[in-house]
């Protein structure tokens, strides 16, 4: 645990005051609030699965109302959009200095504490989302469905693949965007403290709607949500929609706080040139964000409305409608849904790229081998994402002529990527390389996500994706480019950023056990996916012909020792919390400014604003001169 | 505190979590007992001399769990497991009883009588309202044969499809099932069901093993089109075709 | 204590390991496996062109694998130290050589690639020369089978898409409820079907033999039963088999007072 600097004194705080505002009282709140709103329309209308579906709505909004009113988060806009905003005693207070671990606890609008209430969420979103995993291979391993129906397959994918991806793009952004870049660009807090509280409030909320799925009957549609379908689906799929549009909206808000902060709170000296490249990646991916979820938000509530209330946004008629088109087209979700898409596949690599560019120098005792390009590289994907999006569509039809075009992007894409591996290889060339834990993780990235980004380069070419769009080749290729940019750029990231939250390392032997474990099974697991779907095998599918049987049968079983090596993540995370060997303020010897400051953090960072002198990569330079003015007042070890 | 000890409890605690989890939900399922086909002698077909196996279902409009009176009077009784469902069983739904999961044996000629209670309105797609696949594609329907049905006169359909692969022949099924006449469906005599289902049999070869699944191709479900609810959860109007 | 050579030379040592291991991996992927993952089934021209594609895609793309790893691995071995390192590497930035070496040789590849995709594009695009007889079949797609019609000999129907050798083909695919995809893995060839309009895909079958039809959009329950035999016969025994197949309508339209509600809309032309 963070080391706090006050113990508690049980008889100084109240329960009452403990429990209100808190996450207690904001899950009872909640419950209050659902069991009001779905009421509420069913004393109105009765019967019909229409009538469901409102009511349904109108419990999740009343859930989420009454979360932020438990927690006390809903007083802030109020106050500031009435004129009353808080004054200092308040501010102060939010930040609830003098609780120890109950802080956590709370709607907080601390960065810091904000991080440590992200990494937990997003832990917990990874283990449910790898739970589902091991379901769908369970159910996977023999041909027959045997495990679940295939309607409860379906639903499994549904939800392993949304949740997944929203714990990936959370997953680094969240804990490390929030406690660590401040503190990396020499600010006090993030731009809009109680805004980054709401936004994990409404992260929280809507991974909880989220879980209702199983509970209101099956979703088939996959995480892309494809309209025509999601529009016959049950109740689950309204769970599916409106949680995701919350935690669409929170990264949405979430990025808007971050942009700002990194263009307005860089400290004097700060300047682009010496920005560290984690925050270059966290700004691409967050630039992403605050765009693209506008599209994806548009897309749920066009199809909630669809289910709701029997607009045509997507399909052509209804039954108690007039049976004349109501002009709907099923192409306007996959349009609507990819335009989102594929710049999220992007926000969810950046924050991974930024990470692996980060720890690189710092393990190999040099600079960033071209830090001009490495920038070009990120802020290239970040604006060519938008381009490409066609790409998922190349067989569906909509518009065949541009597909063409679109093939053209997605290569084009692939400069700027290699870029970033010009960034790291360079780097790494005749470097001293210190080969801990967090530089392990960079070689598993070279190796996962180099791999991941050629199969890309296949499905970007349109008659060869003519073929392998939409079976198990298209599984494998984005196994392989998530989990080697996000989740490997997680993993580097908490070796090599725990000491700085908690205090602690991560246990080194866990950790190297963890890493083969992971590597090997990995690549066990999906380079079968690979070879699956140059055979032919669709996605998406609960059961197979029987000639799919070995490789199908093989990637379950390594799978499950996957899911065993990712468990001795979470005994590791458990362990070292708790029992992990001490750290100091600057264990890795890095230049960069959170490590110039003490550990635990300072609730404002630094005792004075620092005054940045060099740029974060001046290893092997002659001047020995640290990166920050000593007037950052804490200690330095180089 | 050893970070083994640590290790190996997290691991067992997940692996325990997803075994759980996955054993719940395998036996919250709701699968339904398999009807086994009985046989009763042997065929000659043009293929030889094979065993003769006999299937029977019901169609009807909603659950009959929810007319309890009806099934006394008949002696009817729907096939679920006796575990406790996540949610209740839908008794609005239309429902093919007495149990979706149908096994056969191999290289046999199956006989199937369906008794359709339900009424209905038109076929989105008029290739279901032939039959195909059966023996001369026709089929039975109180008494008299038909090889095939007005579009707006069918009420379900049943169809018999699966992987084609060279492990398990190519078997495809369609029988499309005669409508009770609306006025005679809405008057429900006999405790809310019609008083006599149209009975329709039809009889089709079936190969080498393999596992096949069945489903109504006709909208008679929920949402926009009738292809949802009942249409797209297993047990109602879908289920296993086991050929072993 | 081993002597450690001049880095200079470590550059001629990393190209030729690089060049061995594109060698191998080339090998491993493409030339060893005698049935490339269902390469070797290509029946018609638009699967060989396809399995060309991969081929030439896998013998690009394993150098560049090899360069990441190899550089990668080979600094970590020649650079690897016990422990903390007590000096720091030397300041190396790139100079404008490889800066501009790296830029180009990328662009210049990405640019090969986009010429090859184009071209072979266009090649499984291409229209049949005017004249051929081109063979016109309807495919509906609905949860959760696939029905095709033949407009050309009296809308006969079939749950099985059986066809001629060597006529090229013509489908026009649509979807009665939700998005499926047309496809048959051994011609290389994959359209969506949509509700409300129609898809169009083109090819000649040059192989006789059984094939399948899979869905490969996941259209609900029983997706992954979604499939259809193709049977590619002689164009005499097509013949016979079309004129025993029953006629009807697609889409259910036409055909005893079915009504249009769901169909596709009627005048859409290519």
């Amino acid at each position: 645990m963070v080391v706090h600097e006050h113990a508690i004194n049980p008889r100084q705080t109240s329960l009452w005051r403990r429990l209100v505002p808190s996450h207690v009282s904001g899950a009872a709140l909640a419950i209050v609030g659902y069991l009001v709103g779905t009421n509420i329309t069913s004393i109105v209308a009765g019967g019909t699965d229409q009538s469901l579906t409102q009511s349904l709505y109108l419990g999740f909004v009343g859930l989420t109302l009454g979360w932020l009113i438990g927690v006390g988060g809903i007083k802030l806009p109020i106050q500031w959009v009435t004129g009353r905003d808080p004054d200092e005693a308040e501010a102060e207070r939010l930040v609830y200095r003098d609780e120890g671990v109950w802080r956590y606890f709370r709607f907080n609008t601390d960065h810091k504490v904000i991080g440590v209430q992200y990494l937990v969420l997003t832990l917990f979103m990874l283990a449910v989302g790898g739970l589902l995993a091991m379901l769908i291979r369970a159910n996977l391993m023999f041909p027959g469905s045997r495990l679940v129906p295939p309607d409860e397959y379906n639903t499994f994918i549904t939800m392993h693949g949304m949740l997944m991806i929203s714990t990936m793009f959370s997953i680094i952004v969240g804990p490390f965007g929030n406690f660590i870049v401040p503190i990396m660009i020499g600010a006090h807090d993030m731009a809009f403290p109680r805004l980054n509280a709401m936004s994990w409030h409404l992260l929280a909320a809507g991974v909880t709607i989220f879980l209702f799925i199983p509970f209101l009957g099956s979703d088939q549609t996959g995480w892309t949500t494809y309209a025509p379908l999601a529009e016959q689906m049950q109740a689950g799929a309204d769970a599916f929609l409106f949680g995701v549009l919350l935690i669409m909206l929170s990264s949405g808000l979430g990025a808007i706080n971050i942009i700002t902060t990194i263009i307005t709170m860089r400290a004097p000296g700060m300047r682009w040139t010496r920005l560290p490249l984690f925050v270059w990646g966290i700004l691409g991916s967050t630039i992403l964000t605050a765009t693209a979820t506008t599209s994806v938000n548009a897309d749920l509530l066009e199809i909630m409305l669809d289910r709701g209330w029997q607009t045509s946004f997507f399909v052509n008629a209804f039954p108690s409608g007039p049976t004349a088109a109501g002009g709907g087209q099923a192409w306007l979700s996959e349009v609507l849904f990819w335009f989102f898409g594929h710049p999220e596949v992007y926000l969810i690599a950046l924050p991974g790229i930024g990470a692996m560019l980060e720890i690189v120098p710092v393990f190999s005792r040099k600079p960033v081998f071209i830090y001009r390009l490495s920038v070009i590289g990120i802020l290239g994907i970040t604006a060519i994402s938008f381009l490409v999006w066609g790409h998922h569509l190349f067989v569906s039809g909509w518009e065949p002529q541009l597909r063409g075009y679109y093939m053209g992007t997605t290569e084009l894409i692939s400069i700027p990527t290699g870029f970033v591996f010009l960034g790291i290889i360079g780097t790494l060339w005749r470097g001293r390389i210190w080969m801990t834990l967090p530089m392990a993780w960079v070689f598993a990235f070279l190796w996962t996500f180099v791999i991941g980004g050629l199969t890309g380069i296949y499905l970007s070419d349109v008659p060869a994706d003519i073929q392998i769009h939409g079976n198990y080749f298209v599984v494998g290729h984005f196994h392989y480019v998530i989990l080697g940019s996000a989740l490997w750029g997680f993993f580097g990231a908490m070796y090599y950023w725990f000491p700085k939250v908690t205090g602690r390392f991560l246990d080194e032997k866990l950790g190297w056990i963890h890493f083969w474990g992971v590597q090997i099974f990995f690549n066990l697991t999906f380079l079968v996916f690979f070879y699956l779907g140059l055979e032919g095998l669709p996605r998406r599918v609960a059961d197979y012909a029987p000639k799919f049987d070995f490789g199908m049968t093989l990637a379950s079983v390594m799978a499950f020792f996957l899911g065993a090596a990712m468990l001795v993540f979470f005994a590791n995370v458990i362990y070292s919390w708790k029992w992990g060997e001490v750290a100091d303020a600057n264990p890795w010897h890095a230049k960069t400014l959170e490590w110039q400051t003490p550990t635990p953090v300072p609730i404002e960072n630094f005792e004075r604003v620092p005054v940045i002198v060099s740029g974060p990569y001046t290893y092997g330079e002659p001047e020995e001169e640290p990166p920050a003015h000593p007037a950052a007042g804490s200690a330095v070890g180089n | 505190m050893n970070r083994y000890v640590v290790a190996i409890v997290v691991i067992l605690v997940g692996a325990g979590l997803v075994t759980a989890t996955g054993v719940a939900l395998n036996q919250l399922a709701d699968y339904q007992p398999p009807q086994h086909a009985q046989a009763k002698g042997t065929a000659s077909t043009p293929n030889g001399v094979v065993p003769h196996v006999f299937l029977h279902l019901d169609t009807f409009p909603d659950s009959p769990d929810g007319h309890p009176q009806w099934e006394k009077e008949h002696n009817y009784h729907l096939d679920r497991n006796a575990s406790i469902p996540v949610t209740t069983p839908h008794l609005d739904w239309v429902t093919y009883g007495p149990t979706t999961n149908l096994v056969v044996p191999a290289h046999s000629l199956v006989t199937i009588t369906i008794d359709n209670y339900d009424g209905g309105e038109t076929l989105l797609n008029g290739f279901y309202h032939n039959v195909r696949g059966t023996i001369n594609n026709q089929m039975t329907v109180n008494g008299k044969t038909e090889s095939s049905i007005p579009s707006d006169q069918v009420s379900h359909t049943f169809t018999i499809h699966g992987i084609p692969s060279n492990k398990q022949p190519w078997l495809f099924v369609n029988v499309p099932l005669q409508k009770i006449p609306d006025k005679i469906e809405s008057a429900g005599a006999d405790f809310g069901y019609p008083p006599h289902p149209n009975v329709i049999t039809f009889s089709f070869m079936v190969g080498g093993p393999g596992h096949y699944v069945w489903q109504c191709e006709y909208p008679c479900g929920t949402t926009y089109n009738g292809f949802g609810g009942p249409m797209m959860t297993h047990g109602y109007m879908n289920g296993n075709f086991d050929v072993v | 204590m081993m002597r450690r050579p001049r880095w200079s030379s470590d550059i001629k040592r990393v190209v030729l390991i690089w060049a061995g291991v594109s060698v191998i991996l080339i090998v491993a992927t493409v030339i060893i496996p005698p049935n490339l993952a269902g390469l070797s089934r290509i029946a018609a021209p638009r699967a060989g062109d396809y399995a060309l594609t991969m081929v030439v895609f896998t013998i690009l793309s394993m150098p560049v694998l090899a360069l990441v790893m190899v550089f990668a691995l080979y600094s970590l071995y020649k650079g690897r130290t016990r422990g903390r390192p007590l000096r720091d590497g030397p300041p190396l930035r790139a100079g404008k050589g490889v800066q501009i070496a790296w830029v180009g040789i990328s662009t210049l590849l990405v640019t090969c690639l986009y010429a090859w995709g184009l071209i072979f594009l266009n090649r499984a695009d291409a229209a049949p020369a005017p004249g051929s007889n081109v063979l016109n079949i309807d495919v509906t797609g609905e949860q959760w089978n696939w029905n095709f019609t033949y407009p050309q000999y009296g809308n006969a129907q079939s749950d099985i898409l059986e066809v001629p050798v060597n006529r090229p083909i013509l489908f026009k695919i649509t979807s009665i409820d939700v998005d499926h995809s047309f496809s048959v893995p051994a011609w290389a060839m994959k359209e969506d079907a949509v509700p409300g309009d129609f898809t169009y895909i083109r090819v000649t079958p040059n192989k006789m033999g059984n094939y399948s039809v899979r869905c490969f959009e996941l259209c609900g329950l029983f997706h992954s039963y979604m499939e259809a035999p193709v049977r590619v016969v002689t164009p005499a025994s097509f013949q016979s088999w079309v004129s025993t197949q029953p006629t009807g309508y697609p889409w259910g339209i036409g055909g005893a007072g079915v009504p249009n509600t769901y169909g596709p809309p009627s005048d859409v032309s290519k």
